[in-house]
């Protein structure tokens, strides 16, 4: 994966280049960059995180990613037209048009990633499509791969159905601990889980409950 | 008309002379030191018009079925006292046979169509991959109850345990291979990024040979997840397929120069470690060796065949035996099994049709029937290349067509 159309401001200056994580089919050699990404939003819709978090922490690269074409394009170009507004700011945020729950291990390394983020996740409410739910006992296998030990991630939706689902796998995971939410009130990033997604504002308009369950990802 | 079935899966134990041939939903066991079919689960195949006198004596397998379909996964308990094989396929149920007294010991209903078995080291354990991308584990005991090990969200094509059980290797329509620790497949070792076909090097197992739609093998340390080898294979195909044209051979059913290339199976010997590759509508099998010095494989020869290779399997002597089937069903000169005897020097003479290692398969295996099963699924797998977004209906926004989805993160990666 080449990062550095999406993080220009954090390619090295020697234009180095790394040999590329075993792909056969792919040519090796792509510029090396000075951080890799730490931060994934998955399902990042309109991107409300990404900019909060960009200016929280300014030496952690962010990625979002959406599987909807025209959600993606208006992300990216809002990114490109906040760099414009604001030199040397949101250098170390970008996004991906992408299937998560397909292609995750393609983008990251095991251990890569020290915050994920599901906000808000599509509910699937009909028993026959929970399947698609982004948070499975498979699926969080890889989730665990991805995320180092000691990282945290990030639930919160506003149907209490799918909060409990995602609680209960999370739960049933080894790989997995809940945080309590009297330590997770102190972590900086849970006020802007709450409340600077679109999804969130929605939620906040219509005077909706919010329901957040944060884990660590601890060794077996 | 009725076609004799080719046999679509072989399978050699690795320690005793006993090689399952797979035909539709049943299989046949052969002892392949003497020639001499086993044991049949279904009455052995006889030509009216011919007057042969002494159909060989077989135990009779009972498989109980109500409905049938074809085996598509098949594995041995690989140990010297072992006794169990268990098979799976398309009518959904899993079962395991006693290999010594020839029954079956048990039938049960599997969730979705097994794509690929195996047993653990004490045999108290099977593992089965599913089309639905999720691997189960089963008691051989039928009456406990089968565990979630591991899920892909697409579905899986091969699946392999390592032979010190610390890890399961499964690969996905998505090009991706990931090794999960056993039993606790939740615990993701590695990824190793390609691939359909897998296959572990029975004298190195830290070592994992794959292959798919692509034009070349790829050697894996799989543990770290780090690719040691790409082999391109099709060149020795495409230079085998000229000199076949040039001998007038018919290749009307045989893949073209331009097409891309599917390995179908892989087999290997541990005798003189070597590598046979089958690959979809190619007449021939691809040998390779391997060089222990530089732990890299090298194309060694190409055996020809005059039909189309299904699988392949190596006995304990070193010998190759491979299933072929013609374009129509008809009748192969070589008939249904081609027998490669090892030389002295590890080179590769094929037997006569009427030797007796290969005689009462080719005379008596197999059975008529009037449908050809599905022969070649592998190329099936093949994505369609089209950028998505060229792709019929472009459905924009929360709605994402089915093809949309599945092209995407290629995508990501391509670059």
């Amino acid at each position: 994966m080449d990062w550095s159309t999406h993080y220009p401001a954090f390619v090295c200056e020697d234009n180095s280049n790394e040999s590329s994580f075993d792909m056969p089919t792919k040519p090796m050699g792509r510029p090396l960059m000075k951080k890799k990404v730490e931060f994934a939003d998955l399902g990042c819709g309109y991107g409300g995180l990404l900019f909060s978090l960009s200016t929280l922490y300014p030496e952690n690269l962010m990625l979002g990613m959406e599987i909807r074409v025209k959600v993606e394009e208006y992300v990216r170009e809002k990114i490109t037209a906040l760099r414009l507004q604001h030199p040397g700011q949101y250098q170390n945020i970008s996004i991906i048009r992408m299937n998560v729950m397909k292609f995750l291990p393609n983008f990251f390394e095991k251990g890569q990633l020290s915050k994920m983020f599901f906000l808000f996740p599509d509910p699937h409410f009909k028993a026959r499509k929970h399947k698609a739910r982004v948070i499975t006992n498979q699926l969080l296998a890889e989730y665990a791969y991805v995320l180092r030990v000691g990282g945290i991630i990030y639930t919160i939706s506003d149907v209490k159905d799918l909060h409990e689902w995602m609680v209960r796998h999370l739960d049933e995971h080894p790989l997995f601990e809940r945080i309590s939410d009297e330590e997770a009130e102190k972590d900086p990033v849970i006020p802007i889980v709450r409340n600077e997604t679109e999804e969130g504002k929605k939620v906040e308009r219509n005077k909706g409950e919010k329901f957040l369950a944060c884990y660590r990802r601890i060794t077996n | 008309m009725a076609y004799r079935l080719p046999f679509g899966k072989l399978l050699h134990h690795s320690t005793r002379n006993l090689l399952i041939l797979v035909y539709g939903s049943h299989f046949q066991a052969l002892d392949t030191s003497t020639g001499a079919i086993i044991a049949s689960t279904c009455t052995l195949y006889s030509d009216n018009t011919d007057q042969e006198p002494t159909t060989p004596q077989v135990k009779y397998i009972s498989t109980s079925d109500v409905k049938e379909g074809s085996i598509r996964a098949i594995a041995f308990h690989n140990k010297v006292d072992g006794s169990l094989l268990a098979s799976s396929g398309e009518n959904k149920l899993l079962k395991v046979w006693d290999i010594k007294e020839w029954k079956l010991l048990s039938s049960r209903p599997v969730p979705k169509r097994v794509v690929s078995i195996a047993l653990n080291n004490d045999g108290s354990q099977i593992i089965t991959a599913d089309k639905f991308g999720d691997v189960y584990s089963y008691p051989t005991n039928p009456e406990n109850t089968s565990k979630l090990l591991l899920g892909h969200v697409s579905m899986i094509t091969d699946m392999v345990l390592t032979p010190n059980n610390e890890f399961v290797i499964t690969a996905d329509r998505d090009e991706h291979i990931r090794v999960s620790q056993f039993p606790k497949g939740y615990n993701i070792e590695s990824y190793c990024f390609g691939h359909t076909q897998l296959h572990i090097l029975p004298w190195d197992s830290d070592l994992l040979l794959s292959a798919g739609g692509d034009d070349f093998i790829a050697l894996w340390d799989y543990v770290p997840g780090r690719l040691i080898q790409t082999l391109d294979i099709k060149n020795f195909i495409q230079n085998q397929l000229i000199e076949a044209n040039e001998s007038n051979i018919d290749a009307t059913n045989t893949i073209s120069e331009s097409k891309n290339i599917t390995v179908m199976s892989i087999s290997s010997s541990i005798v003189m470690q070597h590598i046979a590759i089958i690959i979809e509508k190619f007449p021939g099998v691809l040998i390779l060796n391997w060089d222990a010095e530089q732990r890299h494989v090298k194309y060694m020869q190409t055996l020809s065949l005059n039909a189309n290779p299904l699988d392949c399997a190596y006995d304990l002597r070193g010998n190759l035996w491979v299933s072929s089937s013609s374009k129509d069903g008809g009748d192969i000169e070589e008939g249904l099994i081609t027998l490669f005897l090892r030389q002295d020097n590890n080179k590769y003479e094929k037997a006569s049709r009427d030797h007796q290692l290969v005689y009462q398969i080719n005379k008596f295996g197999s059975m008529k029937n009037d449908v050809l099963p599905e022969l070649y699924t592998t190329s099936q797998l093949r994505k369609d290349p089209t950028d998505w977004r060229k792709q019929k209906n472009q459905n924009e926004d929360e709605d994402v067509p089915e093809e949309a989805t599945q092209m995407m993160g290629i995508k990501g990666w391509i670059i």
